[in-house]
């Protein structure tokens, strides 16, 4: 099970970016190194979708932004509703990023 | 502007391109013209492939008998409308055509709500998003979230951006929706996306609205009744959220707001009347921050103080914007502008805001990844 997630950093400014990109989303800049960085952060803000889309198998879960400790923002889903500010740590799962408390 | 056609939003009783050349013709009709006559026209239909039509062009051209009439089929999302209305406009800027049509439908209802709510996720970063479970309303409701934490907006704040622009759809009969809603309908509706509640929430709609624009010597000879299309700037951001510095403005607005104001030698405060892209009730108060009607976190005060209600300080979605009005997507960003030419005409009826000169249009592509900002102007 893969608990880190690869992106990409600038390194002229050091902005975190996903792996697609070839370029610096700050500053331009073509030098970017990819990174796995692993999937532990605290939670930068949330929401609790009570609305799935088609094909969706949960009735309700929480969709997060997670800051992790690398600085790369990242979103995911947790099965629980969190509060801003958590530590969390997550793991990728057919495609999705599942993140839980951390302690 | 010379002509503009608009059809009822809501459940419509055919198909996309049947809206969209109803809308068409009245909008041809309405400026005096005959279809051959157009030079270019521009549509948009973003989930025309859930009907299974795509270069809806040709199609409409064929049958309102301009089949010759080159045609392109613009996609932009939400601002699909107002991405259409720039390359009209572009055209005629730069002398390619005089006479322009643009038009832009859909039809939505024959899709039940978790399958439209699968496809409008197609317009987020879907690889980063849309896999992770996100919908449209958890996207706007993270920006909720941190407007709330960071400016002590409020849920009432909220709310009185829904229940104004259901007020003011009750003037228009071509509204989706012409109920009235109460503070107390609104905190007992459910939650979609916490904070957000249905009362929160645009409708899916069916619908279609069309405009002619021409060169203005062109324009002064079709019609009396004009409105000029003063400037129309598009801008682009970072298509997803954990790319932003701020959750709480769309950056693509705020540069698109800054050209179209530049250009046009205006500034907010000459603003008498706006239609903004109000997919969700925060979407409004972020809107009247980053067009720079209200100061930045102060959008959701000035809304519960009225500001932006009819005889406010600037009217604000006096159509009932896309939370009543409804939200055919590709439509959405021409009839912003078909609201404008309206209260620019003062022919907006009991919605009509009292001395309107100058109108602006704010059309969001999903969550910002896409704006267009118009600027409108009577003309004497």
């Amino acid at each position: 099970m893969n608990m880190r997630i690869t992106c990409r950093k600038c390194m002229s400014c050091g902005a975190w970016m996903d792996a697609r990109s070839v370029r610096c989303i700050r500053c331009g800049h073509a030098s970017l190194e990819e990174t796995d960085i692993p999937l532990e952060g605290e939670v930068l803000q949330y929401t609790v979708i009570s609305v799935p889309p088609a094909g969706y198998e949960m009735h309700e879960y929480s969709y997060v932004l997670v800051k992790t400790d690398a600085g790369m923002v990242v979103s995911g889903i947790m099965h629980v509703r969190p509060e801003a500010g958590e530590r969390v740590r997550g793991k990728m799962e057919k495609g999705r990023c599942i993140f839980v408390p951390q302690n | 502007m010379v002509g503009a056609g608009h059809t009822p939003f809501g459940r419509g009783s055919s198909d996309a391109i049947s809206l969209m050349i109803k809308a068409s013709m009245a909008a041809i009709e309405g400026a005096s013209l005959s279809p051959e006559q157009i030079d270019h026209c521009f549509y948009s239909n973003a989930f025309g492939f859930t009907e299974n039509q795509i270069h809806a062009g040709p199609v409409i051209n064929t049958a309102i008998g301009a089949a010759d009439t080159p045609s392109v089929t613009i996609e932009s999302a939400c601002s699909s409308g107002s991405a259409a209305l720039m390359e009209a406009y572009a055209h005629i800027a730069s002398g390619l055509a005089d006479v322009c049509l643009v038009c832009g439908g859909e039809r939505l209802l024959h899709l039940k709500t978790p399958e439209a709510t699968a496809y409008f996720a197609m317009g987020s970063d879907y690889a980063v998003e849309g896999t992770n479970g996100a919908t449209f309303p958890g996207l706007y409701a993270l920006m909720a979230q941190e407007h709330m934490r960071r400016y002590g907006t409020t849920s009432e704040m909220l709310a009185s951006v829904a229940i104004k622009n259901h007020q003011n759809a009750l003037n228009n009969e071509l509204a989706h929706i012409r109920k009235s809603i109460g503070m107390s309908d609104y905190l007992e509706s459910p939650y979609v996306a916490y904070p957000l509640r249905l009362y929160d929430c645009c409708p899916f709609s069916d619908g279609a609205a069309a405009l002619v624009i021409a060169e203005e010597r062109v324009a002064r000879r079709l019609n009396s009744e004009l409105v000029q299309l003063v400037s129309c700037a598009r801008a682009g951001g970072p298509a997803a959220l954990n790319q932003r510095d701020d959750l709480t403005s769309i950056s693509s607005a705020r540069v698109a707001a800054r050209q179209a104001y530049s250009s046009a030698h205006v500034g907010p405060k000459d603003i008498d009347v706006a239609e903004v892209h109000d997919c969700f009730t925060i979407a409004e108060i972020i809107a009247t921050e980053d067009t720079g009607l209200f100061p930045q976190g102060e959008g959701g005060r000035a809304a519960a103080e009225g500001l932006t209600s009819i005889g406010g300080k600037v009217a604000v979605n006096p159509s009932g914007g896309l939370k009543a009005k409804g939200h055919p997507v590709s439509a959405t960003g021409i009839a912003q502008i078909y609201e404008i030419y309206r209260q620019l005409t003062a022919s907006a009826g009991k919605r009509q805001v009292d001395g309107a000169e100058i109108g602006m249009a704010h059309n969001v592509g999903a969550t910002g990844g896409s704006c267009t900002i118009s600027i409108l102007r009577r003309m004497r």
